[in-house]
């Protein structure tokens, strides 16, 4: 049996067509360290890496490729910004739909002097959402930074809307786009927002190991990590220009040959007409799961207007990971727990049960949500002829 | 004839090689290269390759563009 894969928020598999074959072309053709030699091969790698970097600006609208950076994740982006910015006295605003990537580091921050909100998301009511934030600004307020979607239910907060806000109050405003970018809209030519994080991996179906931050503002970050850059050696400090300001050590080229592959990939495809397939999964499942009384689930009807193509639910009397560990019996991959977001599971009561996931990606077909909806009803009936 | 003699010093790889598309769309040849400076004060850098008759030209396209020139 061929395994169906659901769990596209943790990673998109499998990559688009190309994608291996041009991280082994790196390997075996280009794998001199970029930006730091001046022989044929060193010059090939520096060209891919551009490349990649012009592309992702392109991609989302930055007005120049230095404002592109690589990261090694999305993690590390988020962190980036937080502490390049944020120091005692500072006060910043998340929201209660927030992965610790942003939770954890903004708690460490408190523990030095950094204070901060939690702004509460009504799905699918963006004025209500706005209000939140509005009510939790402070004459301190130097930072919103919050995620574009929840990893968990997929509620997308209206980022738009946010970055106004904030923008009208003079207050910098970061969103983590681990789970919307390559498969929501961003355009920072439109969207008010002065940092934009995301992983390579998920939704830009690039290689894990790589993370983007682009830069939207003048504002410097003060560093977390400094080293070398293959600029400016004869100097003791780190360069003031993007991006090897925040670019220090090699970069993880055959991830950038690959996230390239991706951003193409998905030009090709479409990305509107990406988010609609995925969107029609979605909602393939969620209609099926909701007229099951033995399944629980958490959101409103997926719409992209309010939702990205992800959703959780549960079957009742199952725990969430022996349900997950029974369907991947059946080979389907779906992911049990509380997805790193535990804030998010407290603001919607599921944190002693955690939530099964599932997402598909474009590769995904409707015969196996099918399958995968025959696999939950076979389970929830057993579960329904022997409860524990 | 043209000859790439002017060299237009630039701290990151990323701005030279924007700064060489920039000189190009505007008609102006060049090459990028790797070097570094004879004092070691800067130490790695990447210089920019024009024609002398047009360096002050490039120069001031590139400073237009916000790209910053090491002097």
């Amino acid at each position: 049996m061929n395994l169906i894969y659901l769990d596209n928020a943790a990673t998109t598999w499998p990559k688009p067509r190309g994608t291996g074959a041009a991280v082994a072309e790196v390997l075996s053709s280009r794998g001199a360290n970029p930006g730091r030699g001046s022989y044929r091969m060193a010059e090939l790698s520096s060209e891919l890496v551009y490349r990649c970097r012009c592309r992702a600006a392109e991609f989302f609208g930055a007005k120049a490729p230095e404002r592109v950076i690589f990261t090694p994740s999305c993690t590390h982006s988020i962190n980036y910004v937080l502490k390049g910015l944020l120091s005692a006295g500072d006060h910043v605003i998340i929201s209660d739909m927030e992965h610790n990537a942003v939770s954890r580091p903004v708690m460490a921050l408190a523990k030095k002097g950094v204070q901060f909100s939690v702004a509460h998301v009504e799905e699918g009511d963006a004025e209500a959402t706005v209000a939140a934030f509005r009510r939790a600004m402070r004459v301190n307020t130097k930072l919103i930074f919050c995620t574009h979607a929840s990893n968990v239910f997929g509620i997308k907060l209206p980022i738009a809307k946010i970055g106004q806000l904030a923008h009208r109050n003079g207050i910098l405003f970061g969103v983590d786009c681990a789970q919307s970018a390559g498969t929501a809209p961003l355009d920072l030519a439109q969207l008010p927002a002065d940092f934009l994080c995301m992983p390579a991996h998920k939704g830009l179906y690039g290689m894990m190991g790589l993370g983007l931050l682009i830069v939207n503002c003048d504002t410097k970050l003060a560093t977390v990590i400094e080293g070398g850059t293959g600029s400016l050696s004869g100097v003791n400090v780190q360069p003031e220009f993007l991006p090897d300001r925040l670019e220090s050590g090699t970069l993880n080229v055959p991830a950038i040959a690959a996230l390239e592959v991706g951003m193409n990939f998905i030009s090709s495809v479409s990305r509107e007409r990406l988010e609609a397939h995925e969107m029609s999964l979605i909602c393939r499942a969620y209609d099926a799961l909701s007229s099951l009384p033995e399944c629980e689930l958490y959101t409103q009807r997926p719409r992209s207007e309010t939702h990205v193509p992800l959703l959780s639910f549960n079957i009742k009397g199952i725990p969430s990971d022996d349900a997950a560990g029974m369907l991947g019996e059946r080979d389907i991959a779906v992911r049990a727990g509380l997805h790193c977001a535990g804030e998010a599971h407290r603001a919607k009561g599921t944190q002693s049960t955690g939530t099964i996931r599932i997402c598909p990606s474009v590769f995904t077909s409707s015969d196996e949500i099918d399958a995968f909806l025959a696999a939950v009803r076979e389970i929830a009936e057993k579960r329904t002829e022997h409860p524990r | 004839m043209n000859s790439l003699n002017s060299s237009i010093r630039i701290g990151s790889y990323t701005l030279a090689m924007r700064a060489c598309e920039l000189l190009r769309q505007n008609g102006i040849s060049c090459t990028l290269r790797k070097s570094s400076d004879s004092d070691g004060k800067y130490g790695c850098l990447y210089s920019v390759l024009v024609d002398s008759a047009r360096q002050w030209t490039a120069e001031k396209i590139l400073r237009n563009a916000g790209i910053m020139i090491l002097p």
